[in-house]
């Protein structure tokens, strides 16, 4: 079994690892990132905290079930070009399961998740709006478009990634990350 | 606002606290993951999804506005199909096996139980939480099969 060092070590090496088999492999894989997964999925899903928490385990189960047929030779290993490539395969995973379950679940309301401008009436987010200041700012920060939630729990992260990661993440140029953070922290600024 | 409208790093710190206290990491996260890489590796195979109603937009709730979704997954000789009623978290369906066997739930966080089945290899199950689910098969001879991992 592939033995490796906890220390620089990076997701493809953890994720190769992984997938010999390596069951503390897979935990720190999951140590990384499982704070990622269930904070997206809440993005996603316009912070209900009960169905992103069922959805950060079934991403967490899908990511075994693909380990799982890497390691008995079902499927070919993900090729991880970068170091936010894997990442990056989480992200589409947590997407796919919190857009299927926003479709289904009824106690969502419907809106467009594609839509770039604040969202107008958003009761659920309101509700959540108290008194106290980190309500509001979360309360605030729901308001807010999904790619821009999105960008914001990214660089939210700790430590937080740099440009070329998070541009790798999300599959937008470089250049654009500054321009667009400093764009949804000032309609952040409106909706608080 | 009466307060200082703070600057974009400031800003970025108060949703970051914000963050941290409304959508804090649930305490038994990292546990139910680590079970889930367990269940997955003990030797099983997988139940093809041959339906699921949600996945097909409209007929995933019927008429009269109940939540329900169909499901069959089979395997080699084994098929279950079952309903899926979201709001009060219950299953009912019907198992088709060439093999005698016993049909296990599976919840995330709660151990596994059998499922009792009548003499038409039906079964009904009350869901205990919300927590993603799937059945598991077990033939009197050969390899257990499992279903996908299902959110009720």
């Amino acid at each position: 079994m592939l033995s490796v060092s906890a220390i620089s070590t990076t997701d493809s090496e953890w994720y190769r690892a992984a997938c010999t088999g390596d069951r503390a492999a897979f935990e720190q894989l999951a140590q990384r990132h499982h704070a990622y997964v269930y904070r997206t999925a809440a993005v996603f899903l316009n912070g209900d905290r009960s169905i992103a928490e069922d959805v950060a385990h079934k991403v967490w189960l899908n990511v075994c079930s693909h380990i799982k047929r890497v390691e008995d030779g079902e499927l070919e290993p993900l090729e991880l070009r970068h170091e936010h490539s894997f990442q990056a395969w989480l992200k589409r995973i947590i997407r796919n399961a919190a857009h299927d379950e926003f479709r289904r679940s009824s106690r969502l309301a419907a809106r467009d998740i594609e839509e770039d401008d604040l969202v107008e009436n958003p009761d659920y987010a309101d509700s959540l709006v108290r008194n106290d200041d980190r309500s509001r700012f979360w309360g605030a920060m729901l308001k807010l478009s999904e790619s821009c939630r999105e960008l914001l729990t990214l660089l939210m992260q700790d430590p937080p990634p740099d440009y070329e990661t998070i541009a790798g993440i999300l599959d937008r140029p470089v250049g654009s990350i500054g321009p667009t953070r400093a764009r949804c922290l000032e309609k952040l600024r409106l909706a608080l | 606002m009466s307060t200082p409208i703070p600057d974009d790093d400031e800003l970025l710190e108060l949703l970051k606290s914000a963050q941290e206290e409304s959508l804090a990491i649930p305490p038994t996260m990292m546990d139910l993951i680590m079970t889930g890489y367990d269940i997955t590796n003990v030797d099983t195979a997988v139940a093809a999804l041959v339906e699921d109603t949600s996945l097909a937009g409209a007929g995933a709730v019927r008429d009269d506005g109940s939540d329900i979704r169909l499901l069959a997954f089979e395997h080699d000789g084994f098929q279950v199909e079952f309903e899926l009623r979201g709001q009060d978290g219950r299953l009912l369906g019907h198992i088709d096996a060439e093999d005698p066997g016993l049909l296990h739930l599976h919840q995330l966080g709660h151990d596994e139980m059998p499922v009792t089945l009548d003499q038409l290899s039906g079964f009904e199950i009350t869901l205990t939480s919300g927590k993603p689910f799937r059945l598991r098969w077990q033939p009197e001879l050969g390899d257990a099969v499992v279903t996908d991992w299902l959110i009720p």
